[in-house]
């Protein structure tokens, strides 16, 4: 099976010896442990932390930011101001909203929450978010990590792969090694 | 393949989506006929397989808007997506592919469960949530955007009041996409919340910690029913991601108590 996400892949050979929806079940498996790799350890791919949060100054909008609803609000709102400025940065922003200053990539849930398997077309499992603009979000933070965080880490692909080995003997009626 | 060879796979592939479509719908589908064809010709340098890929199948869910399908989503669209996928796979299967068209959200729209848990959550608005959820899904639409227009259709509501609704309602709808995979293979699944200061007592007993689907079962968050899709309650930000069983360091099992310490917390 081919895994595909913001247009990177990893190809690996069990096509015919899974089912359908076993490849679908693989990938998931290996979608969550990215996600936890991201959110719970803070980690990109190759096992370094994740850049921290820009502290360069930054005007949040007073109606919010966010991937999608609910957006969160800046604290200290006043009346009639479009926005509140932040001299310390999305890090202060984020520490003011009460959000963890470790990357974590979660403001309101939306991001990790709409990643997942989006289609299986052969041995090809797309996975991504549906529709366009949680993409663009995803690569434009892919790329502020060099690529290496919406990517597979060795680990990710050798547990994917020792599942998928698991699956084949199970289906072959062999004991799992 | 050469152009004639591209052109009919399309038409093999329109025709297979057109029979899908209920009788109902005839109007609409003349302008969607047309909209097809265009379509076909803006992709005739396409092959088959890239044709299906993700952009160009969320291109073709393009079509069917402009052709007025979402105005039939809540009646009709259900059956049409089961008899479409359908046809699409025999089509693909005569081209040699094998594809798995029902993954994710598409076959969620048709899924009891979801019109079941909106209903649930936000009532009347229940198809104010599908509709705003269809097109934040499939055209790309804001969610915010989405989420705004729904909100604006509900009346004898505050706005605050069916803003938290419907958000929860799409939420939901979101995580059973997500967790299909997991239910349907019998996985177990990983809680994806983060570590911080806004974390609900209860969320922070099971973050980071893997659960069968009978012990989410049996967690209570106080709020919502159905802890799988609704997780925390209102306005949670984390969800319950499929992952296989046995669990593998660095990820840990959930344990029985947890699913104790996570209601008593969600009471108090």
């Amino acid at each position: 099976m081919i895994i595909t996400i913001t247009g990177k892949t990893v190809n690996m050979s069990f096509k015919d010896l899974v089912s359908l929806e076993d490849i679908r079940m693989l990938a998931e498996h290996g979608v969550t442990l990215m996600k936890a790799r991201i959110t719970l350890r803070s980690l990109k791919a190759d096992g370094t932390p994740l850049k921290p949060y820009s502290t360069k100054p930054i005007s949040i909008p007073s109606r919010g930011v966010g991937t999608g609803s609910p957006l969160v609000r800046p604290t200290g709102v006043k009346k009639k101001k479009k926005s509140v400025f932040f001299p310390g940065g999305y890090l202060q922003f984020r520490a003011s909203a009460g959000r963890s200053t470790t990357k974590d990539l979660i403001l309101s849930g939306n991001l990790m929450r709409r990643l997942r398997v989006k289609i299986i077309v052969g041995n090809a499992v797309y996975v991504g978010w549906m529709g366009s603009k949680h993409e663009l979000i995803a690569q434009q933070l892919d790329t502020q990590e060099n690529q290496l965080l919406f990517a597979w880490s060795d680990e990710e692909i050798d547990d994917v792969a020792d599942r998928a080995v698991d699956m084949i003997m199970r289906g072959l009626g062999e004991p799992e090694p | 393949m050469n152009a004639q060879d591209a052109t009919d796979e399309r038409a093999g592939l329109a025709a297979a989506l057109l029979a899908g479509v209920p009788v109902q719908m005839t109007r609409v589908l003349s302008r969607y006929s047309e909209l097809l064809k265009s379509w076909l010709l803006d992709h005739d340098s396409l092959s088959l397989d890239e044709l299906l890929s993700v952009a160009n199948v969320e291109s073709l869910i393009v079509v069917f808007q402009r052709a007025g399908l979402t105005e039939y989503i809540t009646k009709f669209f259900g059956a049409t997506v089961d008899q479409a996928v359908v046809l699409i796979k025999a089509e693909l299967a005569d081209n040699g592919l094998e594809a798995s068209l029902d993954v994710g959200a598409l076959k969620i729209l048709i899924d009891r469960r979801a019109v079941a848990l909106a209903e649930s959550i936000a009532g009347p608005a229940a198809e104010a949530v599908m509709t705003a959820w269809v097109d934040s899904t499939f055209l790309g639409k804001s969610l915010v955007q989405a989420t705004d227009e729904a909100v604006r259709s509900v009346s004898g509501k505050t706005v605050a009041v069916a803003r938290t609704e419907i958000t929860a309602a799409l939420a939901a709808i979101d995580r059973l996409a997500t967790a299909q995979a997991g239910i349907k293979a019998g996985a177990a699944f990983l809680y994806i919340h983060p570590r911080d200061s806004v974390t609900r007592a209860s969320c922070a007993v099971i973050a980071g910690k893997v659960y069968t689907l009978a012990e989410i079962r049996a967690m209570d968050n106080g709020q919502l029913p159905d802890t799988l899709l609704t997780c925390g309650g209102y306005n949670c930000r984390g969800h319950f991601s499929p992952t296989l069983l046995p669990v593998r360091y660095p990820n840990v099992r959930g344990e029985a108590v947890d699913v104790e310490k996570f209601n008593i917390e969600a009471r108090k």
